[in-house]
């Protein structure tokens, strides 16, 4: 039996393609039948899309020696660790998150002052005096916790991929693109200075005009293919005011 | 074997009809030890989608040769037909093919230089209720993650989709090639060529420096490209339009009733054939532009360049145009003349007409 409860955790992980074969259908099946679920995953579905056009957020550059530092360190405990731990880690996953020798007695440690602890607690609760409707002495003596002191959570900065790195290259393509286009229209525009001194005013009018428009379109247009679309029309309007300016002037530059 | 056996302690030989079962089942599924979470190598979508198994081709664990994998993957239609597929692979090529079939069927094939490199290449598929298919792959950063380049790393798709879905592709470097298809598409690259053969229904194309072919295109064109060539072979639809800024367009069995092809700097080649009351315009800033047209009917010509070659008896207007009139000059004809417009600003413009056979 699913319920609310139990599909709600599993949407992100829906919505991500990332649930198998038999737990997607489950989700699915759940979806078609509830509405409020199906609220949830249009405004999960909503977020990720908004998170997904936000520009990218460039760290700041100590933030990055700081992580580059943890990683470093990271690759030197993980060259420290014992040959048949590395070997374990390569074939099972969890195994590489396995605690090192200190942070096992560490653990251990504190497990101990926990048992202890607890153990005191219990022994202090049974010499309490009992009270007759008492459900239980841990819900009437156990004080109620005081709301935490909320510390802000540490906002996550997206970690900047090595320069290096695939997704790195992937995340600079759409610049890339934006950039060449960008590089035409500077080249096309070059051009059009030449040639407009010989346009009459009322052409040169109509040609700022038109390209005053479409740069308005481009700065419009959501960054990446939309706004390479919109490059693209003010291209093909330079081209033809260059190449068929008395055509492109005539009708106002719109063919 | 049994001497063998025999020799070892009791816990081993119990377990080992165990191991052999486990080791066959791999064996026969090509599952890797590692890849054993559902998700690693294709992602399921939430679809009634047939999961093929992944065959990879990797080097011994641990080891830093080369590791592919295959994998293969059917989506059938739930409840509405597929009518849109929505693709975007900027780490390789895509070809997607048409068939009369109503399933999507997807192979994978990643590349990487070792394991820990191809675990980080993804492929997520989803199916949306509206008839729309996504296909996306990315490469993840984990923090662990040891810096990968680009191009040690690579995903091919090859699609075979429903004749009459809409293809929306983008790739970078890769080839995007659509063929046999009903319902037009929508294309993008960055460098990497692009493909359109057999196609019905509206085509845009876009791309950076990718060499784009189209051929046997039955329906509106509009390619553009910054600095690579346009071929078009076989174009029949309503409209035509083909920009270039650095690159040639070379056009041949062209028939479209509107047909717009222009460079910034680059020769225009064209074979066209000129539509009743169709509009011809073929213009270059700097480079050549050649035009042989067939016809049907009455044709008017008017060209300016640095040289004019109109191949017929034309006359020069005092604003610098050359102009010819081809056909019959009755009024019917003059009703469906088609007009060609040819402008090469600062190149020499040729054009002649192939007579059609009566």
């Amino acid at each position: 039996m699913t319920t609310c409860e139990t599909i709600q955790p599993r949407l992100t992980a829906y919505l991500d393609g990332e649930l198998a074969d038999d737990h997607g259908s489950v989700v699915r099946g759940h979806l078609r039948e509830c509405a409020a679920c199906r609220q949830v995953a249009r405004d999960e579905a909503a977020l990720r899309d908004g998170l997904r056009m936000l520009p990218p957020v460039d760290p700041p550059q100590a933030l990055w020696a700081g992580v580059q530092a943890q990683l470093a360190a990271a690759e030197v405990a993980d060259a420290r660790k014992p040959r048949w731990r590395r070997a374990v880690a390569r074939w099972v996953p969890w195994a590489r998150w396995m605690p090192t020798t200190p942070q096992l007695a560490a653990g251990s440690l504190v497990a101990a002052a926990a048992v202890g602890m607890l153990t005191w607690r219990a022994h202090r609760l049974s010499e309490l005096p009992s009270r007759g409707d008492a459900p239980s002495p841990v819900a009437l003596t156990e004080p109620k916790p005081e709301p935490p002191h909320r510390v802000p959570a540490a906002v996550a900065v997206p970690v900047a991929p090595s320069p290096d790195d695939v997704t790195a290259d992937l995340v600079a393509d759409p610049a890339r693109a934006t950039a060449s286009y960008d590089q035409v229209i500077e080249e096309l525009m070059n051009l059009a200075t030449s040639a407009r001194t010989g346009w009459t005013d009322e052409q040169n009018a109509a040609f700022d005009a038109r390209v005053a428009q479409l740069r308005a379109a481009i700065t419009r247009a959501a960054p990446g293919r939309p706004q390479q679309r919109a490059q693209g029309a003010l291209i093909r309007a330079l081209q033809k005011a260059l190449v068929r300016d008395d055509t492109l002037l005539a009708s106002g530059g719109t063919r | 074997m049994s001497a063998i056996r025999r020799g070892w302690p009791a816990a081993v030989t119990a377990a080992m009809p165990v191991v052999a079962v486990v080791g066959l089942v791999a064996l026969i599924t090509g599952e890797r030890p590692a890849a054993a979470e559902p998700t690693r190598g294709s992602a399921p979508p939430p679809g009634s989608m047939r999961r093929a198994t992944p065959v990879p081709v990797s080097a011994a664990p641990g080891a830093t040769a080369p590791s592919s994998e295959r994998s293969r993957l059917s989506i059938e239609p739930a409840g509405h037909a597929i009518t849109r597929l929505s693709i975007e692979n900027p780490l390789g090529d895509v070809k997607v093919e048409g068939y009369d079939g109503t399933a999507i069927q997807i192979e994978t094939h990643k590349f990487a230089p070792d394991d820990d490199a191809l675990d980080r290449l993804h492929i997520s598929l989803v199916p949306n209720p509206d008839g729309t298919v996504m296909i996306k792959t990315t490469a993840d950063g984990g923090k662990e993650a040891r810096p990968v380049a680009r191009r040690a790393v690579r995903i091919d798709l090859v699609i075979r989709a429903p004749r009459d879905a809409r293809v929306e592709a983008a790739v970078g470097s890769g080839t995007l090639e659509v063929i046999n298809m009903d319902a037009g598409g929508d294309l993008d690259t960055a460098s990497g060529p692009i493909s359109v053969r057999n196609v019905q229904g509206e085509v845009l194309t876009h791309s950076v420096s990718g060499m784009t072919r189209l051929a046997q295109v039955f329906g509106s064109v509009d390619a553009q490209t910054l600095s690579s060539d346009v071929d078009l072979d076989t174009i029949g639809g309503e409209r035509l339009f083909a920009s270039v800024h650095h690159g040639r367009i070379e056009g041949r069995r062209v028939r479209a009733r509107d047909v717009e092809l222009t460079t910034t700097d680059g020769q225009i080649v064209l074979e066209a054939e000129a539509a009743l009351r169709g509009h011809l315009v073929v213009s270059s800033l700097l480079g050549d532009v050649d035009v042989q047209l067939r016809r049907h009917g009455a044709v008017v010509v008017r060209a300016r360049g640095t040289k004019v070659d109109l191949g017929a008896a034309a006359r020069t207007q005092p604003n610098g145009w050359v102009e010819a009139a081809i056909g019959p000059a009755d009024n019917a004809a003059v009703v469906e003349t088609a007009l060609v417009e040819i402008r090469a600003a600062q190149g020499n413009v040729k054009f002649a007409i192939i007579e059609s056979r009566p």
